[in-house]
C-alpha cells in the first residue's frame, strides 16, 4: 500500500507556550481507515490542523507526495477534507447550499458544477432537500451531515474527523459509522469512542501528551490494557469482560 | 427563548413571498424614500401609504397583529425621535408626521423582512453591490446570533442554578463574568470559523454565486407598486 500521508518530525508551540505537538512521525497508506486516540489536550486536532496546512508546525508534511508549504496549499486543501468536532463551527454560511457550495466555489468550479457538487454531496450524506435551510434550524445530527457534505463537495482524497461521535444518539451514531464504512477515502479520525475505532479502523495511533505512544493494529492496540489505562483510555465496551 | 428568537420570516407560499427579494427591497426601500420625501401631507397621502402597506399585507396573508409585534423592536426607536421632536418645539401637525413616517418605514421594512428569508436579503444585497465584507459581516451576524443565543440561554441556567441570593439585582452585579465568558467564547469559536474557512479554500475574496432571478413578475410588481406610489406621492383629489 503506497503512503498518501506522511508525517516526519512535527513539533507544534502555540502561542501561549503550550506545547501541542512534539517530534510527530506517522505514515498512512493510501485507502487506509486509521484512528487517532488518547486523553483530552493530547494534541489529536491540532495534529489535524497541520495535515491541510491550517496549522504550521515545525517539521515535514507530505500529502500525495506533495509536501505542504504556502505554494501548495492550494491542492493540498483540496486533497484533505477535515470534519470539525462542532458542526457550528464549520457551517457559518446563512444556508445549507451556500455552506456546501463555498469549498467548491474557492476551487474556482463552475456554477454548472457547484451545484452538481452540491447536490451530489448532499445526496450522499442523506441531506437532499435541505438546501435552503438555514443550519441553526437542523438537529445536530442534521448538521454533522451537513458538515460531511461541505467536505465531500470538495472531493477530497483524505478524510480527518475530529470527533465525529459526539453528541449522537446511538441510531444516528451507528448510521454514520455505516456511511464512513461505505467511503472509499483514505479516512483518520480522532476519537474517545473506542467501539467506533473497533468499527472502522484497521489501524489505531494512541496519543498522550503531544506524542506519538504506540501504535499498531486495532486488535493488538485494544489487547493492551495496561497501555490503554496508562494512557487515560479504556477497552471498547464490547470487548470488556472477555 | 427558541432559536428562531431572531428571524423575522414568517414562511407561506402567496405572491408577495416568491417575488425576488431585489424587488421587495426595491419596492420598500422606495416606499421609504417616497414617505421621508413627503412634507406637508394631503388626504391622499394620510390615507394612500398606510393603503399600499395594507394591500401588501393582504398579499403576503399576514395579520397586522404579526406585523405589529414585529415592528415592536424597532418602534421605541420612534417614539425617541418623537421625544427628540418635542424638545426641539416642533409644531403637533409636524411632529404627527415625524411620528407616522417613522412607523410606516418601519411597517414597510417590517414587510420586507417577513416575506424574504434573511439569507435571499443578504444575496439582494450582494448582487446590488452592497460592498461584499458588509454582507458577509451580516451573514455571520445573522448565522451566530442563534448560535450565541443558545450559549447564553445556557450560560444563563447555569448562572441561575447556582444562585441563592434573595436579592435577584444583587446577583445581577455579577453578570458582567457571563458576559465576559461569552466574548472570550465567541472570540474562539471565531478562532475556529476562521479556520474552518481555510480548509474549504477560502483566501479572503468571498466567492458569490447568482442564485437569484428577476422574472416578469417582479417587473409587474415593481412597475406597478411604482406607479401607485408615484399616484398617492404627487396625486390630487
Amino acid at each position: 500500500m503506497a503512503d498518501i500521508l506522511e508525517v516526519r518530525h512535527l513539533s507544534f508551540v502555540y502561542p501561549d507556550g503550550t506545547t501541542a505537538l512534539r517530534d510527530i512521525t506517522l505514515r498512512i497508506g493510501e485507502g487506509e481507515r486509521v484512528a487517532v486516540i488518547g486523553p483530552n489536550g493530547a494534541g489529536k486536532s491540532t495534529l489535524f490542523f497541520h495535515l491541510n496546512g491550517t496549522f504550521r508546525g515545525e517539521g515535514e508534511i507530505t500529502v500525495q507526495n506533495e509536501k505542504v508549504s504556502n505554494e501548495t496549499l492550494y491542492s493540498i486543501r483540496r486533497a484533505v477534507g477535515l470534519v470539525f468536532q462542532d458542526p457550528n463551527d464549520q457551517l457559518f454560511m446563512p444556508t445549507v447550499f451556500e455552506d456546501v457550495a463555498f469549498g467548491p466555489v474557492n476551487l474556482g468550479c463552475s456554477e454548472t458544477e457547484v451545484r452538481d457538487r452540491v447536490e451530489r454531496s448532499l445526496r450522499q450524506v442523506g441531506m437532499e432537500g435541505s438546501e435552503a435551510l438555514v443550519p441553526h434550524h437542523l438537529s445536530l445530527g442534521q448538521r454533522k451531515k451537513v458538515a460531511l457534505a461541505c467536505v465531500l463537495a470538495l472531493e477530497p482524497k483524505i478524510l480527518a474527523f475530529d470527533e465525529p461521535s459526539s453528541g449522537l444518539d446511538p441510531r444516528s451514531r451507528r448510521v454514520l459509522i455505516e456511511f464512513l464504512k461505505t467511503l472509499p477515502q483514505t479516512i483518520l479520525i480522532a476519537t474517545h469512542d473506542l467501539d467506533l475505532v473497533l468499527d472502522l479502523c484497521q489501524r489505531a495511533v494512541i496519543m498522550d501528551g503531544g506524542r506519538i505512544v504506540y501504535e499498531g493494529n486495532v486488535p493488538d492496540v485494544f489487547g493492551q490494557e495496561m497501555l490503554l489505562k496508562s494512557h487515560g483510555l479504556e477497552k471498547p465496551l464490547s470487548l470488556q469482560g472477555r | 427563548m427558541t432559536h428562531q428568537w431572531h428571524d423575522a420570516y414568517r414562511h407561506a407560499s402567496t405572491p408577495a413571498h416568491h417575488l425576488d427579494p431585489r424587488s421587495k427591497l426595491f419596492a420598500g426601500l422606495v416606499f421609504v424614500g417616497t414617505v421621508l420625501c413627503t412634507r406637508h401631507w394631503s388626504l391622499l397621502q394620510g390615507a394612500g401609504y398606510p393603503a399600499l402597506l395594507a394591500a401588501v399585507l393582504l398579499l403576503a396573508r399576514l395579520s397586522p397583529l404579526t406585523l405589529l409585534k414585529r415592528a415592536m423592536g424597532i418602534l421605541p426607536f420612534a417614539l425617541l425621535m418623537l421625544l427628540s421632536a418635542a424638545f426641539s418645539r416642533l409644531s403637533y401637525a409636524l411632529m404627527m408626521e415625524v411620528l407616522l413616517k417613522a412607523i410606516l418605514s418601519v411597517f414597510a421594512m417590517a414587510l420586507v423582512s417577513m416575506t424574504t428569508p434573511f439569507p435571499d436579503l443578504l444575496r439582494a444585497l450582494e448582487q446590488c453591490r452592497v460592498p461584499r465584507k458588509l454582507v458577509m459581516f451580516l451573514a455571520f451576524l445573522y448565522r451566530y446570533a442563534a448560535v450565541l443565543g443558545k450559549e447564553i440561554v445556557r450560560a444563563e441556567r447555569g448562572w441561575r442554578s447556582r444562585t441563592f441570593d434573595r436579592f435577584w439585582w444583587r446577583e445581577w452585579s455579577r453578570a458582567g463574568h457571563v458576559l465576559a465568558a461569552l466574548l472570550i467564547r465567541s472570540y474562539e469559536r471565531a478562532e475556529r470559523v476562521y479556520a474552518a474557512m481555510l480548509a474549504r479554500g477560502f483566501s479572503s475574496r468571498m466567492p458569490a454565486m447568482h442564485l437569484l432571478h428577476f422574472g416578469p413578475g417582479d417587473a409587474v410588481f415593481v412597475s406597478i407598486s411604482s406607479a401607485l406610489l408615484a399616484i398617492v406621492r404627487w396625486g390630487r383629489i
